[in-house]
């Protein structure tokens, strides 16, 4: 049903060049996509603006190459990932590692006050490499199936599962030495 | 989903929060940006155009045209030589002007059609650059 909503979007985009219903679409997704991007970059809002941006322009110029053959969605976190891999390829990335004391949400003009449970888990998922990261963020935060995220990473099923696991220890452990630490 | 694997949801999304008021103006940002994309319907003339053009061509390819030539011939003949009056010609033989001026008539909407959008993609560019 959820689907089947979007490509009623998607078709009327392609047929009537209608914003409105592309304007639809973004309200839905927007807030995930830009989600997974401040999460991929360590918190940077900026930047996470821009790759958000990009996705979303990226998609109303291509969405003639959306074949509903698997959920707008999934094409959508599809063009998102190629986004921020094409960014970090790029000669102007560079990862900015997290200062210990203030978290990158902290740094943002517009920081919501964070607890610091929250906080931790910000830092931590920081500190996972790249691949456990984009997986940590799709099956757990967007909430994405084995199958989904290998659509869209296109990583192999059992490479998914070994980073999620990965991904998950490895949050443990900061966390766990984090709050020794304190 | 098992209830560990729920409880570092739960905590990742209360890690990152929604941000209602920046995730608006960044919609109204990329609304601004969305470049012009052209309907495709807008393209349907140009395509109908092509397919009647390439019908056409077809069917001039398919005919027999020695067949055609001879009847033309004898047609000539007997037209010379008799005065045969209008009414006793095979009205088959209409087809061949009518299909040239069709396809002449499908160029001309063509070559339009295409320098239509052409002109329309140039105005649409010099707004956007405005």
């Amino acid at each position: 049903m959820k689907n089947s909503e979007d490509i009623l979007w998607v078709t009327r985009v392609l047929l009537w060049n209608d914003e409105r219903a592309f304007r639809r679409l973004m309200e839905k997704y927007l807030p995930q996509v830009r989600r997974y991007f401040l999460v991929q970059t360590m918190g940077n809002q900026a930047t996470s603006d821009d790759l958000t941006q990009e996705t979303f322009i990226k998609a109303w110029q291509g969405i003639g190459g959306f074949r509903g053959l698997s959920s707008f969605s999934t094409w959508l976190y599809r063009i998102a990932f190629n986004t921020f891999m094409n960014h970090t390829r790029s000669a102007a990335w560079q990862t900015t590692p997290i200062d210990d004391e203030r978290t990158a949400y902290e740094i943002a003009d517009e920081a919501p006050p964070p607890r610091r449970q929250e906080e931790a888990l910000q830092n931590a998922i920081c500190r996972l490499n790249e691949k456990e990261r984009h997986c940590i963020t799709l099956f757990y935060l967007e909430e994405m199936s084995i199958k989904e995220i290998q659509k869209i990473t296109g990583y192999p099923a059992g490479s998914i599962k070994a980073y999620l696991s990965r991904g998950r220890n490895n949050l443990e452990k900061i966390l766990k030495s984090d709050e020794r630490e304190r | 989903m098992k209830e560990r694997d729920r409880q570092l949801t739960d905590a990742l999304k209360k890690a990152f929060p929604a941000q209602p008021e920046r995730e608006k103006q960044l919609l109204v940002q990329i609304e601004r940006r969305l470049p012009a994309r052209k309907s495709r319907l807008a393209m349907l003339p140009l395509l109908l155009n092509c397919i009647a053009i390439i019908g056409c061509v077809s069917l001039l390819l398919i005919t027999d045209w020695s067949e055609t030539a001879h009847y033309i011939a004898y047609i000539t003949t007997e037209y010379l030589n008799e005065g045969i009056s209008l009414n006793s010609l095979d009205y088959n033989i209409l087809l061949l002007p009518l299909l040239a001026i069709t396809i002449i008539w499908l160029l001309y909407n063509t070559i339009e059609e295409y320098r239509n959008n052409r002109n329309m993609d140039i105005l649409e560019q010099a707004l956007k650059q405005r």
